[in-house]
């Protein structure tokens, strides 16, 4: 037996997917989080006769016609019968608008149960629903159920099972019209409209009045202010990376660390003095050091998302959509564009997924290509590392890298615009905001622990393997002899790298080892601490001291010849140049062009490129006196990329105003 | 020598499940392991889906 879910966005179907399944799909209390479909089997208790019942998530549409490619899911599912029963997650909270959709799911003739879920805020909000009679108006069964308190779930499920095979009456039928008739169209839906407005008034009553302003209404006058939005959302990002970054994780992160070097020590202790070099080197520094070094940072990411799921749960992050919806719109993107883009800030693949739901197609690739400017999940290791290493944890590194993202996005889009010459337009974004709530310290839990998981099966597979070859690309030359102590600068890793580290003289960080490990972060982000841990020999990054005893000096920077302007430029590189492979690979599907992509990944390496010259340079500036190493022939090359993106911006003004000409 | 072995063989083990996990992923449709959502489809591959109803 097959069961979908299907209602409007923010109504709960994946909350109530979790909850009959014990899956832990990802939910957040915004719309738009669910942009394909998800499937899982019903837990045992929920199915008494004991047959085996699939549920089937559906994306949230708000109409059969579909608008976007994710309502498309829906409707097609629906509309091919592909169910045996529907069941309808209806928003208790907002009757009026939920129903539009019941009924059209009603006229597909499957059997559908009404769930009225959120009944647990109907009396806060002194609104009460007979939901017999309800269930009487629509034809159908309904069940007051609350996904997020687990109440109702198992009448719920009874009567999703019992309707299979029953037949569906829908009691509004929509006349028949012409679709591309759009006067009629409409006119036919406001008949709908009518009909569903004379149910809820005979089944809801309101104690309170909807014009009345809520504390909800007072909160948001602040935290969605035109101007004191961004200030409050920097200064709430500068709380969770101190939390994380500087107080509690690195406290949690020492504990294992200290676990991870007394495994090294016993491994080295256990192996002795007569294991082979290689095998030595490659166990303990390959495998158990590098992997220790990317996982050493486990308790930083883990507060990290712990806190961050806290913010999405509480509906924070719905304002902040709206906070930068007005500045998105006036360099050519839609309001839909921040979805993506905060989405993107766990990881950039489910990100540029969400770009999906923006219909205009510039809009869409324009979005994907720049989501990934975004610090994600992935990137969180580099920063901690160098934060921690160079600037004493301090947050506002990290705080600073999301509002320079911001910054290049808003940037990106206003030059892609420019290029591709669409003029102003005016974008409207709807966005329903859900309801503050205190976030619940068991999802958010729940949530950490997914991403914890994800973070050790890549340490533990992608990032391991990346390690063992870098490491035996580090310990042999090109004829396949080992490489002598203090020699290290002829084996294969250093002869790859070292023409890439040239390009990267400008920047402030010209070393072989640092060219390296970019280039790995190409296949996974974490992949630049690994390396970096690889190539120094180095397991334990959260300590700074181990530093200072490798380097046999008192400065942390003579490890890595690094000086805090170029660390920042480094961290700059790679967080905002090109993501990683399976990143450029949800690109692609979701540009559906080939010249899209390679100009965004073009423009990402430009960008990154320069982004990091500026810094490196002017921080040199201010810091010294003069510029830094190779200003010039970095001059030359930023120069070189501003020059392209000059030419594309001017043979689009021209090709535009040729033809202006041409139709004058 | 037998150390070397031993060693050799652990390595061995560590590494082979690794390209085990990542193989069994893939054939399970998860294009990275450990990336989140990366077993579902693009939106260009309209897996199960009517692909005239996704360009609407």
């Amino acid at each position: 037996m097959r069961i979908a879910l299907a209602g409007n966005p923010n109504s709960g179907k994946t909350t109530l997917f979790n909850a009959i399944t014990g899956k832990i799909e990802h939910v957040g209390n915004w719309p738009g989080v669910t942009v394909a479909k998800k499937e899982g089997d019903v837990k045992r208790d929920l199915r008494p006769s004991g047959e085996k019942t699939r549920v089937v998530d559906l994306p949230g549409a708000y109409s059969i016609s579909p608008f976007t490619s994710e309502e498309s899911i829906t409707s097609s599912f629906v509309t091919n019968a592909d169910a045996d029963v529907i069941i309808n997650i209806v928003d208790a909270t907002n009757l009026n608008r939920s129903l539009m959709f019941t009924t059209q799911l009603l006229e597909q003739g499957l059997p559908v149960v009404v769930a009225l879920n959120k009944v647990d805020l109907l009396h806060k909000r002194g609104i009460e629903i007979e939901e017999n009679r309800l269930s009487e108006s629509l034809g159908c069964k309904v069940v007051k159920t609350s996904s997020l308190k687990k109440q109702g779930l198992k009448d719920l499920m009874e009567m999703a099972l019992s309707a299979k095979g029953t037949e569906q009456k829908a009691p509004f039928i929509l006349r028949n019209v012409d679709p591309a008739d759009k006067a009629e169209f409409e006119d036919a839906e406001k008949e709908r409209f009518t009909y569903v407005d004379r149910i809820v008034n005979e089944v809801e009553s309101r104690v309170t009045e909807s014009k009345k302003q809520t504390k909800h209404d007072s909160i948001d006058r602040v935290v969605a202010h035109k101007f004191w939005g961004i200030p409050i959302f920097a200064a709430i990002i500068f709380t969770v990376f101190s939390i994380s970054q500087a107080y509690v994780g690195p406290v949690l992160a020492d504990t294992l660390v200290g676990w991870i070097d007394t495994f090294y020590g016993y491994a080295d202790g256990l192996m002795g003095e007569s294991i082979s070099p290689i095998l030595r080197t490659l166990l303990l520094d390959g495998i158990i050091g590098g992997v220790g070094a990317v996982v050493g940072f486990l308790p930083l990411i883990m507060v990290l998302f712990f806190l961050l799921a806290l913010l999405e749960d509480s509906g924070y992050m719905a304002r902040v959509a709206i906070v930068m919806d007005r500045h998105l719109k006036k360099v050519g993107l839609s309001g839909k564009s921040i979805i993506p883009m905060v989405i993107g800030t766990g990881c950039a693949i489910p990100g540029v997924m969400a770009t999906r739901t923006i219909r205009d197609d510039r809009q869409r690739r324009t979005t994907a290509m720049l989501t990934p400017f975004m610090p994600c999940g992935a990137k969180l290791p580099v920063i901690a590392l160098l934060a921690g290493v160079f600037f004493e944890d301090a947050a506002w590194v990290g705080t600073s890298m999301y509002f320079v993202a911001i910054g290049i996005i808003i940037f990106g889009a206003l030059i892609v615009q420019r290029i591709t010459k669409e003029g102003y337009s005016r974008s409207y974004f709807i966005m329903e905001l859900p309801e503050y709530r205190w976030p619940s310290l068991k999802r958010a839990f729940i949530s950490m622990m997914s991403r914890a998981k994800a973070y050790v099966i890549k340490a533990s597979t992608i990032i391991l393997l990346s390690n063992v070859v870098v490491q035996i690309m580090q310990s042999y030359t090109w004829s396949l002899s080992l490489v002598e102590e203090g020699m290290q600068g002829s084996s294969i890793l250093a002869s790859i790298a070292s023409p890439f580290a040239i390009l990267l003289v400008p920047l402030g960080f010209g070393a072989w080892q640092l060219a390296a490990a970019a280039i790995t972060g190409f296949i996974a982000k974490e992949n630049v601490v690994g390396t970096l841990a690889v190539v120094y020999s180095i397991s334990n990054f959260i300590d700074p001291e181990e530093f200072e005893l490798i380097a046999g000096a008192n400065d942390v920077a003579a490890v890595m010849g690094l000086t805090s302007v170029a660390a920042l430029s480094y961290l700059v590189f790679n967080l905002f140049t090109p993501p990683c492979f399976a990143a450029i690979g949800a690109m692609n599907a979701e540009m559906e062009s080939r010249k899209w992509l390679w100009a965004g990944i073009g423009f990402q390496l430009g960008m990154g490129y320069t982004v990091s010259y500026f810094v490196y340079q002017i921080g040199t500036l201010i810091t010294t006196g003069g510029f830094g190493e190779a200003a010039f022939p970095g001059l030359i090359a930023v120069g070189a990329y501003f020059g392209i993106l000059i030419y594309l911006m001017r043979r689009n003004e021209s090709e535009v105003s040729m033809s202006m000409g041409g139709a004058a | 020598m037998i150390g070397n072995i031993i060693v050799l063989m652990i390595i061995g083990a560590i590494v082979g499940l690794s390209v085990w996990k990542i193989s069994k992923d893939k054939k399970n449709g998860v294009k990275c392991s450990g990336c989140p959502y990366s077993k579902t489809c693009g939106a260009n591959t309209v897996c199960e889906i009517d692909p005239k109803l996704t360009k609407l």
